[in-house]
């Protein structure tokens, strides 16, 4: 048999992974903190029909030898973190991290991290994200607080009508240091692996960590007409790695054909 | 016995293009691997004529890799980096060292800098170790992890590069030690990059009809070959 037809049919599979990565980035276009991921590839391995440098059967050397490919594997799906576009919103617990960093959320048995810094508090006053787990460190906002202000810097104070001080406090952020190793574990979380290293802990504005902006939301980072263009480059690398199945099944047919 | 002889040579003429259509697409699969490098089958001319030798035909196919640089893509990560002109990054696997244009790296839980699929990237001096809070890969290679130099990476060319093999993973190998390695002078690294195949769609599409089209041109000769054998053994013999 052909071997391009096993060699195209790889290759039809890893667009079509591909694709699974790009619909996933275009349905998170509006999801807060998203970032975006690239699935990568790699070549697989090759046959070797005469080697380079091998004596042929008049005794001479071969200068260059044959091997020919396999095709394509998938190999890895990574997380881009670059910075999203800011919205402005009008709500006292929306923070948006300029710059690198994560905020830590209390999963119970560990830790998990998140762009998404929509907050809200819950009924004992502690600073939650929206699916109700708790900030690390924690942050206790009074039942009398007016005021709730938050610096660049993470320092955060929550006063009364009359600006008394009632508590105050830093928020810390985390930073790997290959975020692109992050596992997302979904709901905007990301867990920390092997390849991403152990989380370092600061904060913000030391250490190469960002600083924090009151009042906004960083968006996805997803950008529709990159978005766009990597689909229809997929498409289209699909499409004709199905034009070689096609050839090398036309060429099988001829050979079919030779036989009357 | 010439007849014979005829369709014998249009079979391994189909079979070049065989050989052929498996190269193409391998390429057309790898249209979206980082790093990727087109390969490309040939056989060198002259061996056809003359020598009534069937072998002579296939004898020497060959492979070229082309070297040509693929487009560079921006992802944004610390330790994707790739490679300007021409060049590899070292890496050490199982089997000896290998070479590689794909510069989309990460670490170990150790802090070790390897490639995605776990071989250790080397440096002028070994592998690279990154324990820190920031790592940044400059325009020379060097890796700076909180400022500090850490190493900087092992980028080569090759005298002859028509001589390294492809191990598969994006990895090229130097097996016979005969490509002629050397530690490439004034490297230029962009970080935050990556490059991307070098495969051509259009080439691509256009060698697949290339093939394609002689290889039915071949199929026809053998027809009309066992056409004339046909009549020759039917007519003959009836005169």
């Amino acid at each position: 048999m052909i071997r391009a037809l096993w060699t195209a049919a790889t290759g039809m599979e890893a667009q079509q992974i591909n694709q699974d990565v790009i619909a996933n980035n275009l349905a998170n276009i509006n999801t807060i903190g998203f970032k975006k991921s690239r699935a990568d590839f790699q070549d697989l391995m090759y046959q070797i029909y005469s080697k380079t440098g091998a004596e042929t059967s008049e005794g001479n050397q071969l200068p260059i030898g044959m091997e020919i490919g396999m095709g394509v594997k998938p190999m890895a799906t990574q997380k881009l973190f670059t910075q999203g576009d800011y919205q402005q919103t009008e709500n006292d617990f929306d923070w948006a991290i300029e710059g690198e960093g994560f905020f830590q959320i209390d999963m119970g048995d560990r830790t998990a991290y998140t762009r998404a810094g929509s907050f809200r508090i819950d009924k004992n006053g502690y600073l939650c994200n929206t699916e109700g787990l708790k900030l690390i460190p924690e942050v206790t906002v009074p039942e009398e607080t007016v005021h709730f202000t938050l610096d660049k810097g993470g320092t955060w104070t929550a006063a009364d009508e009359l600006g008394n001080t009632l508590a105050s406090g830093r928020v810390e952020m985390a930073k790997f240091i290959n975020p692109a190793g992050l596992t997302s574990i979904g709901r905007n979380l990301y867990d920390a692996t092997e390849g991403s290293g152990d989380a370092v802990t600061g904060y913000p504005g030391e250490d190469g960590l960002g600083t924090i902006s009151q009042h906004f939301l960083e968006m996805s980072n997803v950008n529709v007409v990159d978005e766009m263009v990597k689909m229809i480059v997929g498409q289209r690398a699909y499409e004709i790695n199905s034009k070689a199945i096609q050839t090398a099944d036309n060429m099988l047919q001829m050979i079919n054909n030779l036989k009357r | 016995m010439s007849m014979i002889y005829g369709l014998a040579s249009m079979a391994k003429e189909s079979i070049k293009q065989i050989h052929q259509l498996d190269a193409s697409t391998h390429n057309v699969a790898n249209i979206n691997t980082p790093g990727f490098k087109a390969e490309r089958v040939f056989f060198p001319e002259g061996t056809t004529g003359g020598s009534a030798s069937e072998t002579a035909i296939v004898r020497n196919p060959s492979f070229r890799i082309d070297y040509s640089p693929g487009l560079v893509q921006q992802t944004g990560n610390h330790l994707d980096v790739a490679l300007r002109g021409e060049g590899f990054f070292a890496v050490e696997t199982k089997n000896g060292n290998a070479y590689t244009r794909n510069g989309s790296f990460t670490v170990t839980p150790d802090g070790e800098l390897i490639t995605q699929s776990g071989d250790y990237v080397l440096g002028a001096s070994g592998r690279i170790i990154i324990t820190g809070r920031d790592v940044h890969i400059d325009e020379r290679g060097t890796v700076r992890v909180d400022g500090d130099s850490v190493g900087t990476l092992r980028i080569v060319e090759f005298e002859n590069p028509d001589m390294l093999s492809n191990l598969g993973n994006g990895l090229l190998g130097d097996p016979g030690n005969s490509a002629g390695l050397a530690d490439k002078e004034d490297p230029e690294v962009h970080s935050g990059c990556i490059e991307l195949s070098n495969v051509q769609a259009i080439q691509a599409m256009v060698d697949m009809i290339k093939i394609h089209r002689s290889f039915e041109t071949y199929q026809k000769v053998m027809q009309t070959l066992q056409e004339q054998e046909k009549l020759s053994t039917t007519r003959i013999g009836k005169v």
